[in-house]
Formats: C-alpha cells, structure tokens, sequence
C-alpha cells in the first residue's frame, strides 16, 4: 500500500468523524498545528520515527504534547493512533488530503500565496475575491513571505501556478535574452 | 644374323671345292683341248666348263644369292621398318611438341588474362581505396567543421548566459534595493488584476 494510498484512508476516516461532529475546521487547525511543531522541531521528529523506541512511549509522548497544546480530544485521539501505528512521519500528507477533502465538502479551494513583502488585509480581500471568481468557488489564503521571488506574486491552487513574480519574470527575460 | 652369315660362308665354301672333287673331269677336259687347235674348239672340256660354271651358278645361286638377296631384302625391310618407326616417332614427338606449344600458348594466354585480371583488379581496389579515402577526410572535414561551429555556438551561448547572468543579476540586486512598498504594493495590485487572464 503506498504512502498516498494510506494517508487517503486516514484522512477520509477523519473527516468522517470530524463532519459528524460538527469539527471539520478546527480538526483541521489543531492537526496544522501540531504538524507546524513536527516540521519545527527536528528532535521530535527523530524521536517519533526512531524504530527503537517503544510504541508506548511513542504514545505517551504525542499524548502529553497533545494535552499541553490544548487540542480537541478528536485531534488528540486521532494523532495518537497514528503514533500507535507509527504513521505520523506521514501527517503532512494526511494533512494535504484532510485538507482536500474538508475543502470539498464545504465547496471551497485553498490558495497558496507566496509574496515577497507582507501582503496587507485589503490586498488579501482583493486576491481572495479574484481567486473566488476565477475558480469558480470560496477561496482561502494560506500566505507564505519569500523574499526571493523579489516582488509580486506566487498563487498555487492545486497543480495551478499563477506565476507573478519579478523573479520568474528575470528568469524569462534571462532565457529570451539567451535565445535570441 | 652371325648364325646366317656362317651359313652362307659354308655353303659358299662348298660351292668352290666342288671343281676340286672331281679332278678327272678337268683333266679330261684340259686334254681335250689339246687335242683340236682353231679358233673356237667346241669339245668336251669347253662343255664340262660350262657344266661347272651352271653347277657353279646353280650353287651360288643356290645357296650364296638367294640367302644373301633375302638378307638383304630382310635388311632393307628392317631399314624401312625402322625408318616408319622413326618417321613415326618424329611425328609424334612433332606432334606432342606441336601440343606443347599449343599448351604453352595457352598457359601464357592464361597468364596474361591472370595478369590482367589482377591488374584490373589492383586498379579497382586502388580507386575503391582513394575514394574511401577522399570520402573518410570529407567527412572528418565535414565533422571538424560541424563540430567547430557546435562548439563556437557553444562558446557564443555560453558568453551569452554569462552576460545575461551577471547582468541579470546585478538587476536582481538592485531590484532588491530600489523596491519600495510602494512599488510592491502597486506590483500586486497589478497580479490582482491581471489574475486568471495571463497566466
């Protein structure tokens, strides 16, 4: 069964659970969060996914992060049964699929906004109702600051890329100058 | 052949003591002669000689001409025979020296066809050589040259991304630099616009 395959079951059989009672959303946030802390602390990291340590540690550990976090108990019940079958190396994944799913049942698109400076609330509202009106359904931001891409904008809606920046606008300039 | 000649010498022998074993019949004769002088005196003795000189013919005849004219008939046929044979032999030998000729003729015709073949053949595979070989420098010609442009085309774009690098990156930098908010603020006021139409 492959990675994909797995989180796909996972995830589905929370947003089950997570619909029934009512807790799609903050499921959701709470699972961002503690994946936020999986991704920014290399040493938990390790320690979950060392083999040799004992499935009950494993357990108790996520249980006592869980309960200082303060998450859902639906949250809390669900990330330790994937720290029980030792599944939480994959939590980004199940996250993404979560995430896919939530946004399909509430008829709505996740939009991963990439700026260079921080993008002030106005200008939010405004990409937040284009977005809405070019994909057809309720968009939502997730902003992430680059400073790489020098200025303007990186707008990712699944596998679509609305490419603004100054950066990828160098890079064509820097290839028809090649070219030419 | 010394068998019959001893023969014949014996019989020839035989022939001459005859006169001399029947010496009454000379004597008589001799006295005879005496007898009648004149010009020719046809008497007994003249008759006897002629007896012997017919028995004497008869003998020679006999046993001295027949022997020898038949060893000499025998001679001249064994000469003749000998001389067919030779004529023979000097034919044959004409004629297989006439086929080794005939076969030498041939063998160096043959020679000279091989010779020639060989030659056309030397000649064929000269030219066959030199073509190659004209075909191998055009094409090591062709494939320098291709290759010079590939490489000078190379070198060119090469320059070119440098160029266009450095230069673009200097433009990186002072983008970097010269942006204010204001100028951010409008680059994605613009996105917003142009949002779903360009991209």
């Amino acid at each position: 069964m492959t990675a994909g395959s797995v989180a796909k079951r996972y995830a589905r059989a929370l947003a089950e659970v997570a619909a029934a009672s009512g807790e799609l959303e903050p499921v959701r946030q709470d699972l961002q969060s503690f994946n936020a802390l999986l991704r920014d602390n290399r040493d938990l990291r390790q320690f979950l996914a060392n083999p040799s340590v004992l499935k009950t540690d494993r357990v108790e550990v996520v249980g006592q992060i869980v309960g200082r976090m303060g998450l859902r108990p639906l949250s809390g019940t669900f990330l330790r049964i994937l720290a029980e079958a030792g599944r939480l190396t994959g939590l980004e994944t199940i996250l993404r699929t979560f995430e896919g799913l939530l946004d399909e049942r509430l008829g709505r698109v996740k939009a991963v906004v990439t700026t260079a400076v921080p993008l002030d609330a106005a200008a939010q509202a405004r990409l937040m109702a284009r977005l809405t009106a070019v994909t057809g359904k309720q968009a939502y931001l997730e902003i992430r600051q680059d400073p790489a891409i020098l200025g303007g904008l990186i707008t990712q809606i699944g596998s679509q890329v609305f490419d603004g920046s100054l950066r990828t606008r160098l890079a064509r300039l820097r290839d028809e100058l090649v070219r030419a | 052949m010394r068998r019959l000649g001893m023969v014949h010498r014996r019989r020839l022998a035989g022939a001459v003591t005859l006169p001399l074993l029947f010496p009454g019949l000379a004597l008589a004769a001799e006295a005879a002669a005496h007898e009648q002088p004149g010009i020719i005196n046809l008497n007994i003795t003249i008759l006897i000689q002629a007896v012997n000189f017919l028995i004497l013919i008869a003998l020679l005849s006999r046993f001295l001409f027949k022997p020898l004219t038949q060893f000499l008939r025998q001679r001249a046929d064994g000469i003749q025979k000998a001389l067919r044979e030779a004529q023979a032999a000097r034919e044959a030998a004409g004629k297989a020296q006439e086929a080794y000729r005939a076969q030498i003729q041939a063998t160096q015709r043959e020679l000279a066809a091989i010779r020639d073949q060989a030659q056309r053949e030397v000649e064929a595979e000269r030219q066959r050589l030199l073509t190659a070989s004209r075909e191998a420098a055009q094409r090591l010609v062709a494939e320098a040259r291709a290759e010079i442009e590939a490489e000078t085309k190379r070198a060119k774009i090469t320059l070119r991304e440098e160029a266009v690098g450095l230069s673009l990156a200097a433009a990186e930098r002072l983008l970097g630099r010269a942006l204010t908010s204001e100028d951010q603020k409008r680059l994605a006021e613009q996105y917003i616009r142009d949002l779903g139409g360009t991209n």
